[in-house]
């Protein structure tokens, strides 16, 4: 019998459906003390507890289909959107699905891999994962990374928000962020989203991602924020992470409650969305589309 | 607005397809959760929109099946 020095060992390197795998387990059993994202909130939510985002234990889904309305690089995509969020925004899109962590319905991991599967057979390019917050439900979100092809483009769409708990969980998994950064100064991210403390964490997450990922930043450009959101988040990206993709996006869509918040009642001026563009290009940054 | 069965190849495994438009006084079409279908008639509809024609002429690239009115 050949022995081995202990250093010299051979390593079965796990592929990257198996890793997923063993990380869903673990991701489950976190939710018995709660802290996937920022808010931390601690509680059990396998005994039925819930904190901020008021999710349970199981994942619902409101949408899954193939849509080209991302970016370039990742369409078309099999887009699977999870329900509930940990932010508060009042102009969230989705804001039915993602403030409520119970609309949809109820996810089967393996089913929606087999629909994810046959759509990259039929010429999607990736499949994405989003929500809402996937964040929230990682570990249904890594159960269907685990039945996903490894040979698969999987895109992660976040908040941003996450925990360096669940950073770890989804480190290696996941080929493309598409991260979004919202506010330029936590003023605005308590008023408009309820959060806390907005910037030290997304700017980490982001510096994260630009090293352990293919990384796309994503500001929705809104009215009356040119100066106070986009100005700060734009000089920020070009000194901290010059030559990382930024999507800026600029066609914003008054929804959910953004009525309550005059600025938000109406979408960008084309004044400012030329004013937007042309601080991108003066800070350099690398737009894509 | 439904987009119904869109016939792209990649969307077989939607079970139902939804995407949603809303258009603006001024005539501007914002477009959300756009299906290879809905991207190709907006390109149609304004063909000097370089955004929307990329993402048409990625789904007619992928696709193996044309769509035509009335199938």
């Amino acid at each position: 019998m050949r022995s081995f020095p202990v250093n010299t060992l051979p390593v079965r390197r796990l592929g990257r459906a198996e890793l997923a795998a063993e990380r869903a387990i673990e991701a489950r059993r976190a939710l018995s003390r709660c802290c996937l994202c920022a808010h931390r909130c601690g509680v059990n939510r396998n005994a039925g507890e819930t904190g901020l985002c008021h999710a349970g234990p199981a994942a619902r889904v409101f949408s899954a289909q193939t849509e080209v309305t991302d970016e370039l690089q990742i369409v078309p995509t099999f887009a699977i959107a999870l329900s509930g969020c940990d932010l508060r925004c009042a102009f969230c899109i989705t804001g039915r699905e993602s403030w409520n962590s119970r609309a949809g319905r109820f996810l089967d991991s393996e089913e929606m891999a087999r629909r994810a599967t046959a759509a990259l057979r039929d010429g999607a390019r990736s499949v994405m994962i989003l929500g809402g917050e996937p964040t929230v439900f990682l570990p249904d979100a890594l159960e269907i990374a685990a039945r996903l092809p490894d040979f698969a483009m999987l895109v992660w769409k976040t908040n941003g928000h996450g925990s360096p708990e669940a950073l770890r969980l989804l480190d290696g998994i996941f080929d493309v962020w598409v991260a979004d950064y919202k506010f330029g100064n936590d003023a605005c991210a308590e008023r408009l989203a309820r959060v806390p403390d907005y910037g030290r964490t997304v700017r980490g997450n982001l510096q994260w991602a630009a090293e352990h990922t293919d990384l796309i930043v994503r500001h929705l450009l809104m009215p009356g924020h040119l100066e106070c959101c986009w100005k700060p988040a734009a000089e920020w990206l070009a000194r901290h992470l010059p030559g990382v993709k930024v999507s800026l996006q600029s066609a914003f869509w008054p929804a959910w409650k953004s009525a309550s918040h005059p600025e938000l009642r109406r979408s960008c001026s084309a004044v400012d969305t030329k004013r937007a563009f042309e601080l991108a290009r003066n800070l350099s940054l690398n737009l894509v589309s | 607005m439904k987009a119904g069965e869109d016939p792209h190849p990649s969307s077989r495994s939607n079970q139902s397809c939804s995407c949603e438009l809303l258009i603006l006084p001024g005539g501007k079409i914002l477009a959300q959760n756009v299906t290879p279908a809905m991207a190709r008639l907006l390109s149609d509809v304004d063909p000097a929109n370089d955004a929307m024609r990329l993402r048409a002429d990625i789904t007619r690239t992928e696709s193996k099946h044309e769509f035509t009115p009335g199938n």
